[in-house]
Protein backbone atom coordinates (compact mmCIF):
# COMPACT_ATOMS: atom_id res chain seq x y z
CA UNK A 1 0.00 0.00 0.00
CA UNK A 2 2.53 2.44 0.59
CA UNK A 3 4.74 1.48 -2.13
CA UNK A 4 1.65 2.32 -4.17
CA UNK A 5 1.06 5.96 -2.57
CA UNK A 6 4.62 6.37 -3.12
CA UNK A 7 4.54 5.33 -6.77
CA UNK A 8 1.07 7.65 -7.63
CA UNK A 9 2.27 10.07 -5.01
CA UNK A 10 1.95 12.72 -7.70
CA UNK A 11 -2.06 11.75 -8.44
CA UNK A 12 -2.52 11.36 -4.41
CA UNK A 13 -1.31 15.54 -4.00
CA UNK A 14 -3.68 16.89 -6.73
CA UNK A 15 -6.17 19.27 -5.17
CA UNK A 16 -8.91 20.97 -6.44
CA UNK A 17 -6.49 24.24 -6.13
CA UNK A 18 -4.49 22.44 -8.63
CA UNK A 19 -6.99 22.00 -11.28
CA UNK A 20 -8.36 25.65 -11.34
CA UNK A 21 -4.67 26.44 -11.70
CA UNK A 22 -4.72 24.57 -14.46
CA UNK A 23 -7.45 26.55 -15.96
CA UNK A 24 -6.45 29.85 -15.15
CA UNK A 25 -2.94 29.02 -16.93
CA UNK A 26 -4.66 27.31 -19.87
CA UNK A 27 -7.22 30.27 -20.16
CA UNK A 28 -4.08 33.03 -20.04
CA UNK A 29 -2.72 31.25 -23.06
CA UNK A 30 -6.07 30.73 -25.12
CA UNK A 31 -6.21 34.64 -24.61
CA UNK A 32 -2.82 35.57 -25.56
CA UNK A 33 -3.07 33.23 -28.87
CA UNK A 34 -6.59 33.19 -29.83
CA UNK A 35 -7.01 37.30 -28.88
CA UNK A 36 -3.45 38.22 -29.28
CA UNK A 37 -3.16 39.40 -25.54
CA UNK A 38 0.16 40.32 -24.61
CA UNK A 39 0.71 37.07 -25.86
CA UNK A 40 4.84 37.38 -25.27
CA UNK A 41 4.00 37.94 -21.56
CA UNK A 42 1.13 35.60 -21.32
CA UNK A 43 2.13 32.66 -22.33
CA UNK A 44 5.27 32.18 -20.33
CA UNK A 45 2.93 33.43 -17.19
CA UNK A 46 -0.11 31.12 -18.26
CA UNK A 47 2.18 27.92 -19.02
CA UNK A 48 4.35 28.87 -15.42
CA UNK A 49 1.01 28.63 -13.80
CA UNK A 50 0.25 25.47 -15.01
CA UNK A 51 4.23 24.36 -14.28
CA UNK A 52 4.21 25.54 -10.78
CA UNK A 53 1.24 23.76 -9.81
CA UNK A 54 2.01 20.01 -11.15
CA UNK A 55 1.76 17.82 -7.80
CA UNK A 56 4.31 17.93 -5.39
CA UNK A 57 5.57 21.42 -6.95
CA UNK A 58 8.86 19.77 -8.31
CA UNK A 59 9.55 23.13 -10.18
CA UNK A 60 9.72 25.22 -6.97
CA UNK A 61 11.46 22.81 -4.87
CA UNK A 62 13.02 19.39 -5.50
CA UNK A 63 14.47 17.06 -2.97
CA UNK A 64 14.35 19.81 -0.56
CA UNK A 65 15.91 22.16 -2.53
CA UNK A 66 15.03 25.01 -4.85
CA UNK A 67 13.45 23.85 -8.10
CA UNK A 68 14.20 25.86 -11.33
CA UNK A 69 11.18 27.98 -11.16
CA UNK A 70 12.12 29.06 -7.47
CA UNK A 71 16.02 29.83 -8.73
CA UNK A 72 14.73 32.22 -11.70
CA UNK A 73 12.48 33.71 -8.90
CA UNK A 74 15.52 34.62 -6.20
CA UNK A 75 17.94 35.31 -8.96
CA UNK A 76 15.48 37.63 -11.49
CA UNK A 77 12.62 39.24 -9.23
CA UNK A 78 14.12 39.34 -5.65
CA UNK A 79 16.78 41.09 -6.51
CA UNK A 80 15.09 42.79 -9.53
CA UNK A 81 17.49 42.58 -12.34
CA UNK A 82 14.56 40.87 -14.66
CA UNK A 83 12.66 44.24 -14.56
CA UNK A 84 16.14 45.91 -15.19
CA UNK A 85 16.89 43.87 -17.79
CA UNK A 86 13.45 44.52 -19.57
CA UNK A 87 13.66 48.58 -18.99
CA UNK A 88 17.30 48.43 -20.93
CA UNK A 89 15.33 46.56 -23.81
CA UNK A 90 12.64 49.45 -23.78
CA UNK A 91 14.51 52.23 -23.16
CA UNK A 92 16.40 50.99 -26.38
CA UNK A 93 13.47 50.72 -28.51
CA UNK A 94 11.98 54.00 -27.38
CA UNK A 95 12.68 57.35 -29.72
CA UNK A 96 12.17 60.44 -27.29
CA UNK A 97 12.65 62.97 -30.36
CA UNK A 98 8.77 63.42 -30.16
CA UNK A 99 8.88 64.30 -26.78
CA UNK A 100 12.07 66.67 -27.27
CA UNK A 101 9.97 68.00 -29.63
CA UNK A 102 6.81 68.91 -28.06
CA UNK A 103 7.95 68.76 -24.42
CA UNK A 104 4.41 70.24 -23.16
CA UNK A 105 3.31 67.04 -23.53
CA UNK A 106 5.43 66.05 -20.35
CA UNK A 107 2.76 67.06 -18.45
CA UNK A 108 0.28 64.58 -19.54
CA UNK A 109 2.64 62.16 -18.35
CA UNK A 110 2.01 62.96 -14.36
CA UNK A 111 -1.53 63.30 -14.85
CA UNK A 112 -2.31 59.92 -15.76
CA UNK A 113 -0.47 58.53 -13.18
CA UNK A 114 -3.80 59.48 -10.84
CA UNK A 115 -5.10 56.23 -11.39
CA UNK A 116 -1.90 54.51 -9.00
CA UNK A 117 -2.90 56.67 -6.22
CA UNK A 118 -6.69 56.53 -6.52
CA UNK A 119 -6.16 52.29 -6.39
CA UNK A 120 -4.24 52.85 -3.54
CA UNK A 121 -7.14 54.60 -1.49
CA UNK A 122 -9.58 52.33 -2.70
CA UNK A 123 -7.59 49.21 -2.21
CA UNK A 124 -7.30 49.98 1.64
CA UNK A 125 -11.09 50.77 1.76
CA UNK A 126 -12.17 47.77 -0.01
CA UNK A 127 -9.21 45.71 2.06
CA UNK A 128 -11.09 47.20 4.97
CA UNK A 129 -14.53 46.97 4.30
CA UNK A 130 -14.02 43.17 3.39
CA UNK A 131 -11.99 41.95 5.94
CA UNK A 132 -9.36 41.55 3.93
CA UNK A 133 -5.50 41.78 4.73
CA UNK A 134 -4.49 45.09 2.84
CA UNK A 135 -1.62 47.49 4.35
CA UNK A 136 -0.98 50.51 3.09
CA UNK A 137 2.39 48.83 1.17
CA UNK A 138 -0.07 45.74 -0.33
CA UNK A 139 -2.18 48.91 -0.61
CA UNK A 140 0.46 50.80 -3.18
CA UNK A 141 1.76 47.74 -4.69
CA UNK A 142 -1.75 47.12 -6.25
CA UNK A 143 -1.98 50.72 -7.03
CA UNK A 144 0.88 50.59 -9.36
CA UNK A 145 -0.95 48.57 -11.82
CA UNK A 146 -2.06 51.98 -12.58
CA UNK A 147 1.71 52.69 -14.04
CA UNK A 148 0.75 50.62 -16.91
CA UNK A 149 4.07 49.22 -16.45
CA UNK A 150 4.75 45.78 -16.23
CA UNK A 151 8.62 46.18 -14.60
CA UNK A 152 7.64 48.90 -12.59
CA UNK A 153 4.71 46.86 -11.19
CA UNK A 154 7.29 44.06 -10.19
CA UNK A 155 9.60 46.13 -9.14
CA UNK A 156 7.21 47.95 -6.30
CA UNK A 157 5.53 44.57 -6.03
CA UNK A 158 8.55 42.47 -5.11
CA UNK A 159 9.39 45.46 -2.57
CA UNK A 160 6.14 45.65 -0.71
CA UNK A 161 3.69 42.67 -1.38
CA UNK A 162 5.74 39.71 -2.67
CA UNK A 163 2.57 37.54 -1.75
CA UNK A 164 0.55 39.10 -4.56
CA UNK A 165 3.30 39.34 -6.87
CA UNK A 166 1.34 36.80 -9.12
CA UNK A 167 -1.68 38.87 -9.64
CA UNK A 168 -0.79 42.47 -9.68
CA UNK A 169 1.77 41.04 -12.79
CA UNK A 170 -1.24 39.40 -14.10
CA UNK A 171 -3.35 42.36 -13.75
CA UNK A 172 -0.94 44.48 -14.98
CA UNK A 173 -0.03 43.17 -18.40
CA UNK A 174 -3.49 41.74 -18.93
CA UNK A 175 -5.35 45.19 -18.44
CA UNK A 176 -1.90 46.66 -20.80
CA UNK A 177 -3.38 44.97 -23.57
CA UNK A 178 -7.32 46.01 -22.54
CA UNK A 179 -6.29 49.68 -23.24
CA UNK A 180 -7.94 49.90 -26.29
CA UNK A 181 -11.37 48.62 -25.26
CA UNK A 182 -10.97 50.44 -21.25
CA UNK A 183 -9.82 53.66 -22.72
CA UNK A 184 -12.56 55.06 -25.53
CA UNK A 185 -15.59 54.59 -23.06
CA UNK A 186 -13.99 56.83 -20.52
CA UNK A 187 -12.93 58.92 -23.15
CA UNK A 188 -16.51 60.01 -25.18
CA UNK A 189 -18.30 59.85 -20.91
CA UNK A 190 -15.77 62.91 -20.04
CA UNK A 191 -15.18 65.05 -23.41
CA UNK A 192 -17.83 66.85 -25.38
CA UNK A 193 -17.92 66.54 -28.94
CA UNK A 194 -17.17 69.92 -30.05
CA UNK A 195 -14.07 68.80 -27.55
CA UNK A 196 -12.72 66.07 -29.19
CA UNK A 197 -12.95 68.05 -32.40
CA UNK A 198 -10.67 70.78 -31.08
CA UNK A 199 -7.44 71.24 -33.32
CA UNK A 200 -3.68 71.06 -31.96
CA UNK A 201 -1.23 72.85 -34.11
CA UNK A 202 1.93 71.13 -34.85
CA UNK A 203 5.43 72.97 -35.47
CA UNK A 204 8.14 70.42 -36.65
CA UNK A 205 11.10 71.66 -34.65
CA UNK A 206 14.55 69.62 -35.59
CA UNK A 207 15.91 67.61 -32.62
CA UNK A 208 19.86 67.54 -32.89
CA UNK A 209 21.91 64.37 -32.43
CA UNK A 210 23.48 66.15 -29.39
CA UNK A 211 20.37 66.43 -28.04
CA UNK A 212 19.22 63.42 -27.96
CA UNK A 213 22.58 61.65 -26.77
CA UNK A 214 22.37 64.51 -23.76
CA UNK A 215 18.87 63.70 -23.01
CA UNK A 216 19.02 60.41 -21.41
CA UNK A 217 22.49 61.32 -19.54
CA UNK A 218 20.94 64.54 -18.23
CA UNK A 219 17.96 63.19 -16.84
CA UNK A 220 19.48 59.69 -14.93
CA UNK A 221 21.63 62.65 -13.31
CA UNK A 222 18.70 64.29 -12.46
CA UNK A 223 16.35 61.52 -11.29
CA UNK A 224 18.68 59.82 -9.51
CA UNK A 225 19.03 62.98 -7.47
CA UNK A 226 15.53 63.84 -7.04
CA UNK A 227 14.27 60.25 -6.41
CA UNK A 228 16.65 58.07 -5.70
CA UNK A 229 14.79 55.13 -5.27
CA UNK A 230 13.70 55.52 -8.63
CA UNK A 231 17.39 55.39 -10.02
CA UNK A 232 17.49 51.64 -11.07
CA UNK A 233 14.17 51.89 -13.20
CA UNK A 234 15.10 55.34 -14.86
CA UNK A 235 19.06 54.59 -15.09
CA UNK A 236 18.46 51.23 -16.96
CA UNK A 237 15.72 52.88 -19.03
CA UNK A 238 17.99 55.70 -20.16
CA UNK A 239 21.00 53.54 -20.40
CA UNK A 240 19.52 51.32 -23.22
CA UNK A 241 18.23 54.10 -25.04
CA UNK A 242 21.96 55.83 -25.15
CA UNK A 243 22.67 52.70 -26.43
CA UNK A 244 19.64 53.42 -29.34
CA UNK A 245 21.02 57.38 -29.62
CA UNK A 246 24.70 57.26 -29.66
CA UNK A 247 25.14 55.68 -33.02
CA UNK A 248 28.18 53.99 -32.31
CA UNK A 249 27.31 50.85 -30.69
CA UNK A 250 24.75 49.32 -33.01
CA UNK A 251 25.29 45.78 -32.24
CA UNK A 252 24.50 46.59 -29.07
CA UNK A 253 21.56 48.55 -29.43
CA UNK A 254 19.65 45.53 -31.61
CA UNK A 255 21.01 43.28 -28.89
CA UNK A 256 19.20 44.68 -26.39
CA UNK A 257 16.02 45.75 -28.28
CA UNK A 258 15.88 41.95 -29.25
CA UNK A 259 17.94 39.36 -27.66
CA UNK A 260 17.76 40.85 -24.59
CA UNK A 261 14.16 41.98 -24.33
CA UNK A 262 13.10 38.20 -25.66
CA UNK A 263 14.97 36.19 -23.72
CA UNK A 264 14.20 38.48 -20.50
CA UNK A 265 10.71 38.63 -21.74
CA UNK A 266 10.84 34.63 -21.75
CA UNK A 267 12.51 34.41 -17.75
CA UNK A 268 10.61 36.90 -16.19
CA UNK A 269 6.92 35.54 -17.67
CA UNK A 270 7.87 32.09 -16.60
CA UNK A 271 8.84 33.11 -13.22
CA UNK A 272 6.27 35.08 -12.86
CA UNK A 273 4.02 32.46 -13.58
CA UNK A 274 5.94 30.36 -11.33
CA UNK A 275 4.31 33.12 -8.13
CA UNK A 276 0.76 32.09 -9.50
CA UNK A 277 0.68 28.94 -6.64
CA UNK A 278 -3.01 27.70 -6.17
CA UNK A 279 -2.39 27.98 -2.13
CA UNK A 280 -1.14 31.84 -2.80
CA UNK A 281 -3.09 33.11 -5.82
CA UNK A 282 -6.93 31.46 -4.79
CA UNK A 283 -7.81 34.43 -2.57
CA UNK A 284 -10.18 36.75 -2.38
CA UNK A 285 -7.51 39.07 -2.26
CA UNK A 286 -7.06 37.51 -6.06
CA UNK A 287 -10.29 38.70 -7.06
CA UNK A 288 -10.24 42.66 -5.39
CA UNK A 289 -6.77 42.89 -7.62
CA UNK A 290 -8.29 41.94 -10.61
CA UNK A 291 -11.26 44.26 -10.45
CA UNK A 292 -8.67 47.08 -8.81
CA UNK A 293 -6.58 46.72 -12.00
CA UNK A 294 -9.52 48.10 -13.90
CA UNK A 295 -10.35 50.68 -11.48
CA UNK A 296 -6.50 51.94 -11.82
CA UNK A 297 -6.87 52.29 -15.61
CA UNK A 298 -9.91 54.03 -15.44
CA UNK A 299 -8.99 56.49 -12.87
CA UNK A 300 -5.73 57.04 -15.20
CA UNK A 301 -7.50 57.92 -18.42
CA UNK A 302 -10.26 59.99 -16.39
CA UNK A 303 -7.10 61.96 -14.86
CA UNK A 304 -5.49 63.24 -18.11
CA UNK A 305 -8.83 63.84 -19.79
CA UNK A 306 -9.36 66.05 -16.55
CA UNK A 307 -5.83 67.66 -16.57
CA UNK A 308 -6.76 68.54 -20.51
CA UNK A 309 -10.03 69.86 -19.49
CA UNK A 310 -8.32 72.04 -16.66
CA UNK A 311 -5.66 73.63 -18.51
CA UNK A 312 -8.03 74.80 -21.27
CA UNK A 313 -9.69 76.63 -18.19
CA UNK A 314 -6.77 78.85 -18.29
CA UNK A 315 -5.21 78.41 -21.63
CA UNK A 316 -6.32 80.43 -25.10
CA UNK A 317 -4.52 77.67 -26.95
CA UNK A 318 -6.96 74.94 -26.21
CA UNK A 319 -5.86 71.19 -25.84
CA UNK A 320 -7.39 68.42 -27.09
CA UNK A 321 -8.86 66.39 -23.84
CA UNK A 322 -8.67 63.06 -25.42
CA UNK A 323 -4.35 64.02 -25.49
CA UNK A 324 -4.54 63.28 -21.54
CA UNK A 325 -6.13 60.11 -22.16
CA UNK A 326 -2.41 59.19 -23.93
CA UNK A 327 -0.46 60.26 -20.96
CA UNK A 328 -0.66 56.52 -19.56
CA UNK A 329 2.27 54.42 -20.34
CA UNK A 330 1.20 51.47 -22.15
CA UNK A 331 3.15 52.55 -25.28
CA UNK A 332 2.24 53.21 -28.18
CA UNK A 333 -1.58 51.98 -27.98
CA UNK A 334 -2.58 54.67 -25.40
CA UNK A 335 -1.27 57.03 -28.06
CA UNK A 336 -2.96 55.42 -31.20
CA UNK A 337 -5.99 55.35 -30.07
CA UNK A 338 -6.33 58.74 -29.12
CA UNK A 339 -5.47 59.70 -32.56
CA UNK A 340 -7.72 56.64 -33.98
CA UNK A 341 -10.78 58.08 -31.75
CA UNK A 342 -9.37 62.02 -33.28
CA UNK A 343 -9.92 60.60 -37.06
CA UNK A 344 -13.36 59.04 -36.54
CA UNK A 345 -14.70 62.59 -34.90
CA UNK A 346 -12.89 64.18 -38.13
CA UNK A 347 -11.14 62.70 -40.54
CA UNK A 348 -8.62 65.99 -40.99
CA UNK A 349 -7.71 65.99 -37.51
CA UNK A 350 -4.32 64.10 -36.76
CA UNK A 351 -3.29 64.57 -33.25
CA UNK A 352 -0.68 61.78 -33.68
CA UNK A 353 2.01 63.75 -33.21
CA UNK A 354 0.76 65.05 -29.54
CA UNK A 355 -0.52 61.53 -28.80
CA UNK A 356 2.44 60.10 -29.12
CA UNK A 357 4.30 62.74 -27.01
CA UNK A 358 2.02 62.83 -24.30
CA UNK A 359 2.42 58.94 -24.48
CA UNK A 360 6.22 58.81 -24.44
CA UNK A 361 6.48 61.10 -21.41
CA UNK A 362 3.49 58.59 -19.95
CA UNK A 363 6.62 56.07 -19.98
CA UNK A 364 8.55 58.40 -17.74
CA UNK A 365 5.74 59.53 -15.46
CA UNK A 366 5.27 55.86 -14.28
CA UNK A 367 8.83 55.35 -13.96
CA UNK A 368 8.63 58.71 -11.76
CA UNK A 369 5.76 57.17 -9.67
CA UNK A 370 7.36 53.88 -9.17
CA UNK A 371 10.81 55.35 -7.60
CA UNK A 372 8.34 58.14 -5.39
CA UNK A 373 6.03 55.43 -4.03
CA UNK A 374 9.22 52.97 -3.03
CA UNK A 375 10.23 56.61 -1.42
CA UNK A 376 7.12 57.47 0.13
CA UNK A 377 5.81 54.72 1.45
CA UNK A 378 8.63 53.40 4.04
CA UNK A 379 9.11 57.46 5.00
CA UNK A 380 4.82 57.53 5.37
CA UNK A 381 5.34 54.43 7.63
CA UNK A 382 8.31 55.94 9.33
CA UNK A 383 10.52 53.07 8.44
CA UNK B 1 -24.14 48.68 8.90
CA UNK B 2 -23.98 47.54 5.56
CA UNK B 3 -21.00 47.28 2.94
CA UNK B 4 -21.60 50.74 1.67
CA UNK B 5 -21.67 52.70 5.07
CA UNK B 6 -18.27 50.24 6.01
CA UNK B 7 -17.08 51.33 2.87
CA UNK B 8 -17.54 55.25 2.89
CA UNK B 9 -16.49 55.65 6.99
CA UNK B 10 -13.27 53.68 5.54
CA UNK B 11 -12.68 56.18 2.93
CA UNK B 12 -12.99 59.38 5.05
CA UNK B 13 -11.71 58.25 8.08
CA UNK B 14 -8.03 56.51 9.59
CA UNK B 15 -8.26 53.14 10.20
CA UNK B 16 -6.70 51.37 13.69
CA UNK B 17 -3.17 52.29 12.09
CA UNK B 18 -3.97 55.65 10.64
CA UNK B 19 -3.24 54.00 7.24
CA UNK B 20 -6.17 56.11 5.07
CA UNK B 21 -4.83 59.35 6.18
CA UNK B 22 -1.35 58.12 5.25
CA UNK B 23 -2.64 56.92 1.71
CA UNK B 24 -4.02 60.47 1.48
CA UNK B 25 -1.02 62.09 2.15
CA UNK B 26 0.62 59.46 -0.36
CA UNK B 27 -1.95 60.73 -3.05
CA UNK B 28 -1.05 64.73 -2.29
CA UNK B 29 2.82 63.74 -2.01
CA UNK B 30 2.84 61.68 -5.29
CA UNK B 31 0.94 63.54 -7.50
CA UNK B 32 2.67 66.65 -6.63
CA UNK B 33 6.05 65.14 -6.32
CA UNK B 34 5.42 63.49 -9.96
CA UNK B 35 4.49 67.20 -11.22
CA UNK B 36 7.30 68.11 -9.84
CA UNK B 37 9.53 65.76 -10.93
CA UNK B 38 8.22 66.62 -14.72
CA UNK B 39 8.46 70.25 -14.49
CA UNK B 40 11.98 69.67 -13.80
CA UNK B 41 12.58 67.11 -16.61
CA UNK B 42 10.30 69.89 -18.69
CA UNK B 43 13.02 72.39 -17.99
CA UNK B 44 15.92 70.07 -18.82
CA UNK B 45 14.21 69.45 -22.01
CA UNK B 46 14.34 72.86 -22.55
CA UNK B 47 17.80 73.83 -21.68
CA UNK B 48 19.20 70.79 -24.01
CA UNK B 49 17.11 72.06 -26.78
CA UNK B 50 18.86 75.63 -26.45
CA UNK B 51 22.20 74.30 -25.90
CA UNK B 52 21.98 71.51 -28.22
CA UNK B 53 20.90 72.78 -31.61
CA UNK B 54 20.97 71.56 -34.96
CA UNK B 55 24.48 72.32 -36.42
CA UNK B 56 22.09 74.11 -39.25
CA UNK B 57 20.66 76.42 -37.24
CA UNK B 58 23.34 77.05 -34.94
CA UNK B 59 25.26 78.20 -38.44
CA UNK B 60 22.03 80.69 -39.29
CA UNK B 61 22.32 82.53 -36.26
Amino acid sequence: MELFQKLFEGVFDLHVGNFIMFAVGALLIYLAIKKDYEPMLLIPIGFGAILVNLPLETLWTFNGERGILQIFYDIGIITEIFPALIFIAVGAMIDFSALLKNPKMIFFGAAAQFGIFATVIAALALGQAFGMDIDLPAASAIGIIGAADGPTSIIVAAQFAKQYLGPITVAAYSYMSLVPIIQPPIIRLLTTKKERLIRMDYEEKPVSKTALIVFPVVITLTAGILVPAGAPLIGMLMFGNLLRVCGVVERLSKSAQNELSNLVTLLLGITIGATMRYQEFLRKETLLILALGLVAFIFDTAGGVLFAKLLNLFSRKKVNPMIGAAGISAFPMAGRIVHKMALKEDPTNFLLMHSISANIAGQLGSVVAGGLILNLVPMLLGM
Amino acid sequence: MNQLTILTQALLTASDKNEMLLAWELMGYGIAGIFAVLLVFYLVIRLISVFCKEKNNREDQ
